[in-house]
């Protein structure tokens, strides 16, 4: 999945300088603390630290509360949409998505014009 | 102005801002519009089929265009020939319409959406607007001038094609970190490394 | 939970997986069994929700590679099998999700992490089965919910 999410960020025209992976919350947060990063994309399952405790942790800090987080999860229930969006999230993607409604979601993030 | 019909299973580029590219009866085909606003450069093609495999190999030379898997790569190889760059490339698409088939038991025009789909991504290329789908013929036009795209659907009026999803017309894409809290992260230094940099994620 | 709710969860789910991020037009083909020749790609997964339960996913081996190859946008000849497997994995991810999403909308659920399932899972009846033909292959889901 992460392929395919760096797939089109790339097509997409965006111009992906870095891009830092990790399996979980905590290894996220550890690569966060030490490198500057413009997007944030997580899943709500994972090993570990799940989403919403890494949403909570991002949110508790007074510095990475500003980075701009979009979920991507193939839970599609409206119960966890409101609660990561509660959380901080500024985005959601439900999978499975269309390489062209995640771009759409990456383009509001960002706050780049469209039309 | 210089009208360049486009027919059925057939491909054509254009260079010159007097040029417009058209093609008429898009049913269960599909017409790619391509277009390039750095270069002015633009595209139509009109197929048929999504896949050339399904034509014995004897057959299959001579009618590239008249596949999805052969025609949009020829499509696209033949825009960057012409100066067009594959990031900037801008992509409508009309037809995939399901035509004398009311039980969708050929369902051509949802395998062709399909097949269109499954070439651009393996393409790098995203679309940027589509009219698809129904029971309904299809005709598209794309001013090379202004890289605008009019579709008419059956009898009806014609309408521009939006573009969505995609940075204003004729500006190179940026990263858009124009949100005010970003400031608060690392201050302005910082934001403006960030977008000299690139985008990181 | 109601069996043909269940199934038709699954069936929707498969349809809009393939077709949103595999870009296959599944159509309405129910596709039949992996044949008895064949060792398909196997993944499994277990979920935790009201109820819990499992997910496991076959699919022929050309039509894994040929799905992993659309997904990955490489060359089929590039890929290693992890990556197959990984795909495949993903997939099942997907479906359950999917499905889940669509029959459990009233509470949490969570997905475990998919993993490739050696050997043939064991049979059982009353396991909701979905399939789909994908032109060059089978793939098959079987969906479990536990009794509570």
């Amino acid at each position: 999945m992460r392929a395919f999410v760096r797939r089109v960020i790339e097509v997409s025209g965006f111009e992906l300088s870095s891009c830092f992976e990790a399996g979980h919350g905590g290894e996220a947060l550890a690569i966060l603390r030490r490198e500057w990063v413009d997007l944030v994309l997580t899943d709500v399952n994972m090993p570990g630290m799940d989403g919403e405790e890494f949403l909570r942790r991002l949110e508790a800090d007074e510095l990475l509360r500003a980075l701009p987080v979009v979920v991507v999860s193939t839970d599609a229930t409206a119960q966890r949409m409101q609660k990561m969006l509660s959380l901080g999230a500024r985005g959601y993607v439900t999978k499975p998505f269309s390489p062209e409604s995640l771009r759409a979601e990456l383009e509001r993030t960002l706050g780049v014009p469209c039309g | 102005m210089s009208v360049i019909v486009v027919g059925i299973a057939d491909c054509r580029i254009a260079t010159e801002p007097g040029d417009v590219l058209v093609t008429y009866g898009l049913g269960s085909c599909i017409g790619l519009a391509a277009y390039d606003p750095g270069a002015t450069v633009g595209g139509l093609l009109h197929f048929m089929l999504p896949d050339s495999a399904l034509l014995e190999a004897e057959h299959r030379t001579g009618t590239p265009f008249k596949f999805a898997d052969t025609g949009i790569p020829l499509l696209l190889e033949r825009m960057s020939r012409a100066g067009a760059q594959k990031r900037r490339l801008l992509v409508r698409i009309a037809g995939a319409a399901q035509m004398m088939d009311p039980g969708g038991v050929f369902d051509i025009g949802r395998r062709n959406h399909q097949a269109l789909r499954r070439v651009l991504w393996k393409a790098g290329v995203l679309v940027h607007g589509e009219a698809v789908g129904g029971a309904i013929s299809r005709s598209v036009r794309l001013e090379i001038g202004t890289g605008r795209m009019w579709l008419r659907e059956a009898a009806g009026p014609e309408l521009e094609m939006p573009l969505v999803g995609v940075a204003r017309r004729g500006e190179e894409r940026t990263n858009g970190l124009s949100r005010p809290d970003r400031g608060r992260l690392a201050g302005d230094a910082g934001l403006r490394a960030a977008c000299d940099r690139g985008l990181r994620v | 939970m109601v069996d043909g709710e269940a199934r038709a969860a699954l069936a929707a789910a498969l349809e809009s997986v393939l077709e949103r991020m595999f870009f296959i037009d599944t159509g309405s083909a129910a596709g039949s069994e992996v044949p008895d020749g064949e060792v398909p790609v196997r993944a499994r997964l277990t979920f935790e929700g009201d109820p819990p339960g499992w997910l496991t996913l076959e699919v022929s081996p050309p039509a894994a590679r040929s799905i992993a190859a659309d997904f990955l946008a490489v060359d089929e000849a590039s890929l290693s099998a992890g990556q197959v497997e990984e795909v495949v994995c993903e997939l099942a991810n997907m479906i359950c999700g999917a499905a889940l999403s669509r029959l459990e909308s009233d509470s949490n659920f969570r997905l475990g992490a998919p993993g490739v399932l050696e050997g043939r899972p064991a049979p059982d009846a009353a396991a909701i089965v979905g399939s789909a033909d994908l032109g060059n292959g089978i793939l098959m889901a079987r969906l479990k919910f536990q009794a509570t």
